[in-house]
């Protein structure tokens, strides 16, 4: 664990604009991408265009898979009603099917679902004590890789509170069906709520 | 996936040892205790071995050697997951051409096995848990920075939300993980916060204890204010050189030319981030014998246990003085907690406690009635909400008896409340204590508008979840889970002839599969059913009357709440063998190993002889050896 000589780092922080400082000051008028004088100077050097980012979305309750999938293949598909509105950008738009999460077909649903659909490995079943999903999500691996070319690595955000509680029921911890990011196995991301904060 | 029976001579084997210990069965053992434990070797031997058996066991696990019980002590770990599985009814896989023990063999084998461990660990004198290093959850933490600097603001705030683990508290060890988002908001909130209490001289006072003049410098200044809020902030002692790297940052800062306000913020706002702060940190055993806390340690656990917030100046006093190991003293420290000027704290703690274990934190969350529910507003909310938590603080401040949660003639309401149980008298926003004694219908956490409403749809009552709560929550044997593919229940809308809910339900009880586990489950429920969602009193449920007659398996009736609180309080070792564990397991922040369970059978002994007031569940945690003690060894035992 980092000890008080750590203190020492932060007098750093301190001296620079505080990112959301200036922000609020700006008012909500502001929106992403972040203002470049709020860069470190290692982001702005390598920066020559934006950076590529990885955005996921997780949806709990799922599409409607008959107003989901495209018609057609290749170049040619014809968007279906719920992607319609993507209309314009379909120059830009790859929409794969047939894609399966197999590790997560074992379990109770929410729980081994929710947590394994970015690592795709089954969780193990636990109150909390040995919490483990067995694998990284693929956002952190991104993350590893690119998370250097933005001011933060990744972003973790959610709509509702962690759900409260340890479900005897079926021996999870509600943990699980709280987070979809993992930086390490034993290690789900803690997510914001609030987009003020956000900024 | 098990193998057809292709080896005969294996399956005759499978057979043959069955028969043998029906055998011995026949031929009668001395007592009771032999009985039991062949049966749960025989469960094994009967359901398990054909698959886990060499010379390919299936999952690699290889039961063929379980034929005493001491086996299954040795293996208690890996046991407690096998344990999940068979109970979930995961175990044996349903092929056709294994045997599958019936619900009851499965739930008396996990009961056996359970049984067996825990007596097998109780056998040595209980054992303690490893030394508590845990971070401070969001509430404790806002607590603990009130403490320091004594602001009116909730630094806390915009911590992110923390999940549950253990014994299903957010205080939980081994869920309260630390992300790259806590060391951000943590540096902004030790910011904030201490530019706040710097800007308002009443805070300022509390902990700016010197400021440079005439006859102090500016580092000694610094000095006598660190020397007072480290120790109270690390909730410990604090070495010279622990207090230099500060002093070191304070001068650095000072130099640079941020005056002594500058300065002191920033220095005061890197103790804020420490994990020494930020952690319950107790010092690691070096040998593998089981030793007493430290008094601060001990301290520490008391105050976050009894107020959620750091120890005060009396508690850091007398663990200076080494006296808190005195049980005279401990005792004496309890009994003053929980008195007034604490009030504030032990209210926190009676919510934070009380609405984890009932799942009333869901009300206005994961639990919102449908717009088709009338009357729901947020001053009811409030009064909903509060109603447990101010029960149950008095329950604690005022040692009550611990039966009153089953049933008693006093509760809390608020004026939207009080209208909402159609209760006659002068009440205003703030809950206030009414007595209830002539009422029917509310008494104890059953008739709690709260309790109702989170073991309800949205949309309408339902006696499965309910049910469930009351044996989840009050008795402690949660049922297991609904198999897999149960079609949806019919709704009612649109028939000609209405059917009663309890119509509806009518399958759970056909068909012998579903029998199993709703015999347990819906007659508890339907006892309830005079409560709509949102917990009113109702004699007509869409036309038809009221049915609120109910059947246990093993034969008792009753009808009504009235009568289901007499059934509960038959069970109410039970009841109270359950609080136990869950305040034992808050207390301690984390999950109860089978070791403890030797201290909640201690507890709970002392529980009854004293008529079950709460001080005697207080003390009993506080004194018993799990809180007052930590392990040598760095093997951490699960449950």
């Amino acid at each position: 664990m980092p000890d008080s000589r750590d203190a020492m780092h932060i007098t750093g922080t301190f001296q620079t604009i505080s990112r959301r400082a200036v922000l609020k000051g700006a008012g909500a008028a502001l929106a992403l991408p972040w203002l470049e004088a709020m860069m470190s100077s290692k982001a702005k050097a390598a920066q020559k265009a934006s950076p590529r980012r990885l955005g996921v979305l997780f949806m709990p309750n799922g599409v409607r898979q008959d107003q989901w999938t495209p018609e057609g293949e290749g170049r040619d598909f014809k968007l279906s009603k719920t992607l319609a509105p993507l209309e314009h950008l379909r120059d830009r738009l790859v929409i794969p099917t047939n894609l399966w999460n197999q590790a997560s077909d074992v379990g109770d649903g929410h729980y081994v679902k929710t947590s394994g659909f970015l690592t795709c490995q089954t969780i193990s079943k636990s109150l909390g004590f040995d919490l483990n999903s067995n694998g990284i999500s693929m956002d952190q691996l991104v993350a590893r890789g690119i998370g250097g070319q933005t001011p933060l690595a990744s972003l973790e955000l959610a709509i509702n509170p962690v759900s409260i509680g340890v479900d005897t029921n079926v021996g999870y911890t509600r943990v699980y069906g709280s987070h979809i990011a993992w930086s390490r196995p034993t290690r789900p991301l803690a997510r914001e709520i609030n987009p003020r904060l956000v900024f | 996936m098990c193998p057809l029976r292709v080896n005969d001579s294996r399956n005759q084997l499978g057979w043959l040892s069955h028969a043998f210990h029906m055998l011995c069965l026949s031929f009668g053992t001395s007592h009771a205790q032999d009985l039991a434990l062949i049966e749960g070797v025989a469960f094994v031997q009967h359901y398990c071995v054909e698959c886990h058996q060499p010379p390919k066991p299936k999952g690699k696990l290889d039961l063929s050697a379980f034929t005493s019980p001491e086996h299954f002590i040795a293996d208690a770990l890996a046991w407690d997951r096998h344990l999940h599985r068979v109970r979930d009814a995961e175990m044996p896989p349903d092929d056709e051409d294994v045997p599958l023990p019936s619900t009851e063999e499965r739930l008396a084998f996990v009961r056996w096995v359970e049984t067996t461990l825990r007596e097998a660990a109780c056998a040595d004198g209980v054992q303690p848990g490893p030394p508590l290093v845990r971070r401070l959850n969001r509430n404790e933490y806002s607590a603990s920075v009130r403490h320091l600097l004594d602001v009116h603001f909730d630094a806390g705030e915009a911590l992110p939300d923390e999940g549950a683990g253990g014994e299903g508290f957010d205080n939980a060890a081994e869920t309260l993980f630390i992300s790259p988002i806590h060391a951000e908001k943590y540096l902004e909130a030790a910011r904030s916060v201490v530019k706040y209490a710097f800007a308002d001289p009443r805070s300022s006072a509390h902990f700016l204890i010197a400021q440079p003049d005439d006859a102090t410098s500016p580092l000694q200044a610094a000095s006598r204010v660190l020397e007072r809020f480290l120790p109270r902030a690390f909730r410990r002692p604090v070495k010279s050189q622990e207090a230099q790297s500060y002093m070191e940052l304070f001068e650095e800062a000072y130099a640079s030319g941020s005056g002594f306000s500058g300065a002191m913020q920033l220095t005061l706002s890197a103790v804020l981030v420490s994990p020494k702060f930020l952690f319950i940190s107790e010092v690691p055993v070096g040998s593998d014998a089981s030793v007493p806390l430290t008094d601060h340690e001990l301290a520490t656990r008391l105050a976050y246990f009894l107020w959620g917030a750091p120890p005060d100046d009396v508690l850091m006093g007398l663990a200076e003085r080494q006296s808190l190991h005195d049980l005279d003293v401990l005792r004496g420290e309890v009994d003053r907690m929980l008195k007034d000027p604490h009030a504030r704290k032990v209210r926190s703690v009676a919510q934070t406690f009380v609405e984890q274990w009932l799942g009333t934190r869901a009300l206005g969350r994961e639990f919102k009635p449908d717009v088709s529910i009338k009357g729901y507003d947020s001053e009811l909310e409030g009064g909903m909400k509060y109603e447990p938590v101010f029960f149950f603080h008095e329950i604690l401040t005022e040692n009550r008896s611990l039966l009153d949660l089953i049933d008693a003639d006093y509760t809390y309401m608020n004026r939207r409340l009080s209208r909402h149980y159609k209760v006659k008298g002068e009440f205003r926003e703030q809950p206030k204590r009414v007595d209830i004694a002539d009422n029917p219908h509310r008494g104890g956490l059953l008739g709690m508008a709260a309790v109702l409403a989170v073991s309800s749809h949205a949309h309408r009552t339902s006696p499965v979840l309910r049910g469930k709560w009351i044996l989840e929550t009050l008795l402690g044997e949660p049922p297991p889970p609904p198999p897999p593919n149960v079609p949806l229940l019919e709704e009612s809308h649109g028939k000609i002839q209405p059917q009663s809910l309890r119509e509806r339900l009518e399958r759970h009880r056909e068909d012998p599969s579903c029998a199993a586990c709703h015999d347990r489950i819906d007659p508890l429920g339907f006892s309830l059913e005079h409560y709509d969602v949102l917990g009113r009193w109702r004699d007509e449920v869409a036309g038809l009357a009221v049915d609120a007659r109910a059947t246990l398996p093993d034969g008792t009736r009753f009808e009504g709440p009235a009568e289901l609180k007499e059934v509960l309080m038959d069970r109410k070792d039970q009841i109270m063998r359950h609080l136990t564990r869950k305040m034992l397991g808050f207390a301690l922040s984390r999950g109860l190993t089978h070791e403890d369970f030797c201290a909640v059978e201690t507890i709970l002994d002392d529980l009854k002889a004293h008529d079950y007031a709460s001080r005697r569940l207080l003390l009993g945690i506080v004194e018993s050896v799990p809180f007052r003690y930590k392990s040598g060894s760095n093997k951490t035992i699960a449950k």
